[in-house]
Order: C-alpha cells, then sequence, then structure tokens
C-alpha cells in the first residue's frame, strides 16, 4: 500500500468556542481522490482549511506531504486550494490569467490553449473575467488550479455555479489527475460528483468524520458505514457508536469539548 | 395607491427612534457653533480678498480653481448622482410610485451641495483675482456666479444620467474645463499674461451682469433636470444606487480601500480587453508584469498621473514660494504615483488565493512588485521638481536627481499602504481635549505614509533649507532610500 500523503488524527478544531471539528481522521495516498460531504455548517470547509494550513488544530495531528501544513510559497508549490472565488487581477483577460500561471509553473501539467479548451473558456479568453457568469468564473479557477502542476488538489465545493454536463466533464478531469498520480480532497454537496469521480466518501456530521460509501459501491441501507474516524478507511477501524435513526455518529461526551 | 409622502410616513413611523426635540435643538446646536468657530477665518479671509492680487500668482489660482470645479464635476458623473439608499433602490423605484418623488429629497441634497461647493469656488476665485473696490457687490456677483456654476453642472450631471447626448456634453464641459485651467496655468508666462489681470480690473456692472446670464443658464439647466428626473432610467438610478452603497458601507467600515475596487471593478467590466503573450520572465518577475500590463491598458490614467506633476509648482506659484503645503502636494503626489503601481499587491493582500495558486516566494515577489512603483515616483518626483526650477520657485541645480534617489523609500512606502490590513476598529479612543481621536483609522492612515515621510526626510529638509548644494542632501536621501525598501522587504516578507 502506498505511503498516505496525508494524515490526519483526532483533529479538533473550536471556532469563538464552538466545537466546529471533533476527533476527525483521515488519511490519503496519491492517486486518491477522497470526498467529504455534510450539510452545512457540518465541517468540511474548515477540515480543507487544517489541511492547507490556513487554520491551527486545537487538537490532534495533521501530516500533509511529509510535515504539518504550512502557509508558504514551499507548500503552495505542491498543494493547490480552489475555494471561495479568487480576486481576479484587474486588467487581465481570461488567457493571461492562465498564461500568468504557466509563466510561473514552468514546464506546466496544460498548455493554456488546452486548459481553455478543456474548461470551455476559449470564446471567453479575451475577456475579463468580471465579465463571465457565475460557472464561468469556478471554470476559470479551476483551470488555473489544474493548468499548474501540483501534488495535492484541494477542493471546496467544486460543483458550485457548474452545469450538470460540466460536472460529469470536471468528474473525468479529476480522474486524469488522480490516475496520473495526484491526490484530490473535495468537500462537495453533489453525491453524483462524488461518485463520478469514484472518490472515497467522508461523511461529516456535527463535526465528525465517518467514511460513506466509495463512488461505485451501493449500501442497500443507503446510511454510509461507520468507521474509525482517525484512519478514514472503509471496513479497517473499530466501529463507533452510531446513532440508529440517522445512521451518523454519536459523541459520546457532546459536552466534553465544547 | 399611496403616494410617496404616505410611504416615507410610514417608514419614518417604524423607526426605533423618532428624531425628538433634543435631537433637533443638538442638530441646530452644533450648526451654531460651526457658525460662530468659522466667522472669524472667514471674516479674515474675506479681509486679505479686498486688495488688488498679484498679478504673477493669478494664473495658478485660476488653475486650481477650475481643476476643483472639473473634479467637482467628474465626481458627480462617476457617483450618479442621482442615488438614493439601497433600501429605497430595491422598494421604491422599482415600484409604481411617482419616480420624481421617489428621488426629491436626493435632488434637494444635491440642490444644497451645489450652492455650498459654488460657495467655495465663487470666493476662492474672487481671493484669486483680487477685489480692489466694492467689495461686497463682486463678492456677491463672485458667490452667484460659483453657485450658478456648481448648480448647472450638478444640473448636466443629473440630465446626463438619463440621456447619452447629454453625458457627451459633460464630458465636453470636463475636458473645456480643464484645458483653460491649462490655458491660465500657462498665461502667467505667455503672451496672454495680460489678460487675467484685466478681467480682475473689469467694472463690476460687468461681473454682475456675467453673473445674472450664468444665473438663468443655471436655473434653465436645474429646470430641465427636475423635469428629467421623471424619466431617470432605473438601471443607471440601481447601479448609481450600488456604487453609492458601497461608498456608504465603506464609510460606515470605514474601509476607503475598498472604494478604490469598486471603481477599478466597474472599469474593467465595461472594458473590451484583448489577451496578449506573456513575456517569458522568471517567477516573481511574471508575476509582478500584471501591474506593468495593467497601467499599459490605462494610458489616460498615467496621462492624469504626469499632468499631476504640474501640481506642486501651481500651487508654489499661487503661494509665492516653496510652502509646507507644496511640500505636502510633492510627498503625496509622489506616494500616489508609486501606489498607481501596487494593485497586485493590493489585491494579494486582500484575498490570497491566487498568490497562493501561484505559490512564488513572498520576497522576491515583493521585490519584483517594488520594480514599478519606483520608476513612477521617480518619473513623476523628478517631473514636478523640474517644474518648479522652471517656474523659479527653486533655485537652480540638479533638484531631478532627488525623484532618482527618493524613488525606491517611495516604492516601500506604496507597497506598505497597498498590503495594510482593514482598520481595526478594536484600538484604543484617546480622549484629547479637543475631542476624541480613533487610533483604529488613525494608525490605518498613516500606514505607508509613515515610510514615505521618513524615507523622504533629507528631500524634505532639502525643499526647506533650499542650500546651494545639494550633494550632501541628494546623497543622505540615496541613503535613506536603499536603506528604508531593503530593510521593508526583509521585514514585510517575514511577517507574511
Amino acid at each position: 500500500m502506498p505511503t498516505p500523503i496525508i494524515t490526519v488524527r483526532d483533529v479538533g478544531v473550536d471556532l469563538g468556542g464552538n466545537p466546529v471539528l471533533r476527533d476527525v481522521g483521515l488519511t490519503a495516498v496519491p492517486g486518491e481522490i477522497v470526498a467529504v460531504i455534510g450539510a452545512n455548517g457540518a465541517g468540511k470547509s474548515t477540515l480543507l482549511r487544517c489541511l492547507a494550513g490556513l487554520q491551527s488544530p486545537a487538537s490532534g495531528e495533521l501530516d500533509v506531504l511529509g510535515g504539518p501544513p504550512r502557509d508558504d510559497s514551499a507548500f503552495w508549490r505542491d498543494v493547490v486550494l480552489v475555494g471561495d472565488e479568487p480576486a481576479w487581477y484587474p486588467g487581465l483577460t481570461v488567457r493571461e490569467h492562465l498564461e500568468l500561471m504557466r509563466a510561473v509553473h514552468t514546464p506546466p501539467r496544460l498548455e493554456v490553449d488546452a486548459a481553455l479548451g478543456l474548461f470551455d473558456l476559449e470564446r471567453r479568453a479575451d475577456a475579463s473575467p468580471l465579465t463571465l457568469s457565475t460557472g464561468q468564473r469556478q471554470r476559470l479557477s479551476l483551470a488555473n488550479a489544474l493548468l499548474r502542476p501540483s501534488r495535492l488538489l484541494l477542493l471546496d465545493e467544486p460543483e458550485r455555479g457548474l452545469d450538470s454536463t460540466f460536472r460529469q466533464h470536471l468528474a473525468t478531469i479529476l480522474r486524469e489527475y488522480a490516475t496520473a498520480g495526484g491526490t484530490v480532497i473535495m468537500a462537495t454537496h453533489d453525491l453524483r460528483l462524488a461518485e463520478a469521480t469514484l472518490a472515497r466518501q467522508i461523511v461529516l456530521t456535527d463535526g465528525h468524520a465517518a467514511d460513506g460509501r466509495s463512488g461505485n459501491e451501493h449500501m442497500a441501507d443507503g446510511h454510509p458505514r461507520s468507521g474509525h474516524p482517525g484512519d478514514g478507511h472503509p471496513g479497517n477501524g473499530r466501529p463507533r457508536d452510531e446513532h440508529p435513526e440517522n445512521g451518523h455518529p454519536r459523541d459520546e461526551h457532546p459536552g466534553d469539548r465544547a | 395607491m399611496s403616494g410617496v409622502p404616505e410611504v416615507r410616513a410610514f417608514i419614518r413611523s417604524r423607526r426605533p427612534t423618532p428624531a425628538s426635540w433634543l435631537d433637533r435643538y443638538t442638530a441646530l446646536f452644533g450648526l451654531a457653533i460651526g457658525a460662530a468657530v468659522l466667522a472669524q477665518p472667514a471674516s479674515s479671509m474675506l479681509a486679505t480678498i479686498a486688495r488688488q492680487a498679484d498679478p504673477s500668482r493669478m494664473g495658478a489660482g485660476v488653475a486650481l480653481v477650475a481643476l476643483v470645479y472639473a473634479g467637482l464635476l467628474a465626481v458627480a458623473r462617476t457617483v450618479g448622482p442621482v442615488a438614493v439608499p439601497a433600501s429605497d433602490a430595491a422598494w421604491l423605484v422599482l415600484s409604481p410610485l411617482d419616480r420624481r418623488g421617489v428621488l426629491g429629497r436626493t435632488a434637494r441634497l444635491l440642490l444644497v451641495i451645489s450652492v455650498l461647493a459654488g460657495t467655495v469656488l465663487g470666493v476662492g476665485l474672487l481671493a484669486v483675482l483680487g477685489a480692489p473696490d466694492q467689495l461686497a457687490v463682486r463678492l456677491v456677483a463672485a458667490v452667484v456666479l460659483g453657485v450658478s456654476a456648481a448648480a448647472g453642472g450638478m444640473a448636466l450631471a443629473v440630465l446626463s444620467q438619463s440621456s447619452q447626448t447629454w453625458d457627451s456634453w459633460l464630458h465636453v464641459a470636463l475636458v473645456a474645463i480643464t484645458v483653460l485651467a491649462g490655458v491660465a496655468a500657462l498665461s502667467a508666462s505667455g503672451p496672454g499674461r495680460r489678460i487675467l489681470p484685466s478681467v480682475a480690473s473689469a467694472p463690476v456692472t460687468l461681473g454682475a451682469a456675467l453673473a445674472g446670464v450664468a444665473a438663468v443658464a443655471s436655473a434653465l439647466l436645474v429646470r430641465r433636470a427636475w423635469s428629467s428626473l421623471a424619466r431617470i432610467p432605473a438601471r443607471s438610478l440601481l447601479a448609481a444606487s450600488t456604487r453609492a452603497g458601497h461608498v456608504a458601507g465603506a464609510a460606515v467600515g470605514m474601509d476607503p480601500g475598498a472604494l478604490t475596487w469598486i471603481a477599478e471593478d466597474n472599469h474593467w467590466r465595461g472594458r473590451a480587453l484583448r489577451s496578449r503573450p506573456w513575456p517569458p520572465l522568471p517567477a516573481p518577475l511574471a508575476l509582478a508584469w500584471q501591474d506593468w500590463r495593467r497601467l499599459g491598458r490605462r494610458p489616460g490614467r498615467l496621462a492624469a498621473l504626469l499632468g499631476a506633476a504640474a501640481l506642486p509648482s501651481l500651487a508654489a506659484q499661487a503661494a509665492g514660494g516653496v510652502t509646507a503645503i507644496t511640500v505636502g502636494a510633492l510627498l503625496a503626489g509622489a506616494l500616489a504615483a508609486a501606489v498607481a503601481g501596487t494593485s497586485g499587491a493590493r489585491r494579494d493582500g486582500d484575498n490570497p488565493s491566487l498568490a497562493r495558486l501561484l505559490g512564488v516566494d513572498a520576497r522576491a515577489a515583493l521585490a519584483a512588485r517594488a520594480l514599478l512603483p519606483a520608476l513612477l515616483s521617480a518619473v513623476w518626483l523628478s517631473l514636478a521638481l523640474t517644474g518648479l526650477v522652471l517656474a523659479g520657485t527653486l533655485a537652480e541645480g540638479p533638484w531631478w536627481l532627488f525623484g532618482l534617489s527618493a524613488a525606491p523609500a517611495l516604492a516601500a512606502a506604496g507597497l506598505r499602504m497597498a498590503r495594510r490590513n482593514p482598520v481595526d476598529h478594536a484600538m484604543p479612543i484617546i480622549e484629547t481635549p479637543v475631542g476624541t481621536v480613533p487610533t483604529g483609522p488613525m494608525v490605518w492612515g498613516l500606514t505607508g505614509v509613515d515610510l514615505a515621510a521618513l524615507g523622504c526626510l533629507p528631500l524634505a529638509l532639502a525643499l526647506a533649507a533650499q542650500p546651494s548644494a545639494l550633494g550632501g542632501f541628494l546623497a543622505a536621501q540615496a541613503l535613506a532610500g536603499v536603506v528604508v525598501l531593503s530593510s521593508y522587504l526583509l521585514r514585510a516578507a517575514k511577517g507574511r
């Protein structure tokens, strides 16, 4: 089994005194796609921010690419984060944003024309990103992220604003990225996208993580299986106390970390 | 259906605390105190007007008044000028209510602003031209002229909001006033140097007649603007109100930095661009190239920036020599020139997502991004100092070299200003005898300016002393520039 490039053990995060993540665990190996799913406020974005070194956990251990994640240029040479819409540089067109990325990352994963074609932006290549639709701007964000070489892709709701056809197309693009050895961790609300990427699913509920089904796996009862939150792999951890009605693991001592 | 007054009364009645008599008394008392405080400087200023003005300063003074007027019109055109609060825009504009009724309050506010600005402009013009006799009549004529110009200009701006033809006329007026300012500034040394003094010494009746004609023309424009309010398109109102809402939001949140982004984004939304290949530069320089390309795509702004290099010499001529205002205008202008080339650093400071995606070393990126602000401030400061020498307000000497030697410090100051954090409202408020001073906005306002003042100290001292030999000051300035920039780069990249 390949060595994990992400290891998260018992990570807890408090924001403004409220526990957002509790005892969350996750591992990911090169070539793997992990989809973190859960309701609004479940802590998906916070988990991604922890992996990107933008949020320090209050407890637990985090290891990304052989060390704790850190917000510096050496880290960002290997890691790509696509979250909220970035602020576009004033006065540059869509193509020039991609050319800037290509000029900084030599050799690139994709050439500019290929990226424009892959993300269906050829006809808007000379437009300012400010004049694009929400979905087109999201495609430009993703094109920028996938044009440059990287080892780890952290995507926060990559489906935001995308039409259903392009979501399927995005699943293919992400599968190709993973096939080439890259690792993808994405927080998503789109179960179809998660399934189409053949992603291993982690369900976050009230700050707790549990393994869900993987992309090509169907469960008879429709509930995610529970697993050890420390490793994130289905079936190889001890089962946790599970809520009989919603299938989500419960906190045995809810007040402990509040 | 209810009318606008009923709707407004309904909204007022739901407000948690309606204005009480005490509030009104406080407002009136504040106005009375303000009038009492301003009475003394106003009367002493009027006393200085009652004299024969110095003809050599007239050109520069008239140019400054004209530029202020053009600035007023340009701001009115940019803002709207007819805008309503966001809630009115959402609920009252897009409704069957009479549009002129909804906009009436804004129109009255614009009229008050025009009267105040026009009074200041009129008195300013009279102060420049002087009033050797019949002060009262000349003052009234000047104020009527100023108010007519301001109200007429504002009416033109209102008309331009609903009609492209009027907008073209406003554009022509703006260009004409700016050209007039340039001609006035140059008239002091050209063959037309007798024109302004002859205007200043024209008979009072001529001035009064001119003011009368201006008042009639302005009244016609205002009337036309008032009737156009009913036809003003909702899209223009909504756009203006969104801008005004951002302005108000930025003012309430004390985040003036947000304003420039609104203007910048609006500009690029309306522009048709054409992609050009990115130059094959090393990573930090490739990143910094964005600012060069952006500036190259705004030649008008660059030309205006370089044109503004003439302002310090105008101010010096109007004041009759190099004063603290001239030094302030020099440093502020040079810093503004530097800031004009720091949009990339600002954008990455506000939202570092793209910087993370690019993954360029922070210090190398900052050093590469210092090149354009350094070049801009060097050119601007050299031009402004040469202008002061040519105008005869500075002694002959290689003053322009200060532009080159102060540029690194100004680049550091520009980058520091661009990367400053938003205002920290948690900082303490200091009680002083003249009132409370909030330190958060003050520290925010001084961030960047502090480095410029520190780094350009040798230049400021040289301007104050005006020595015959500049060598020592130039060497000190070059050293200060290099030290300030290198320490800023070392500290800033570490702090990231």
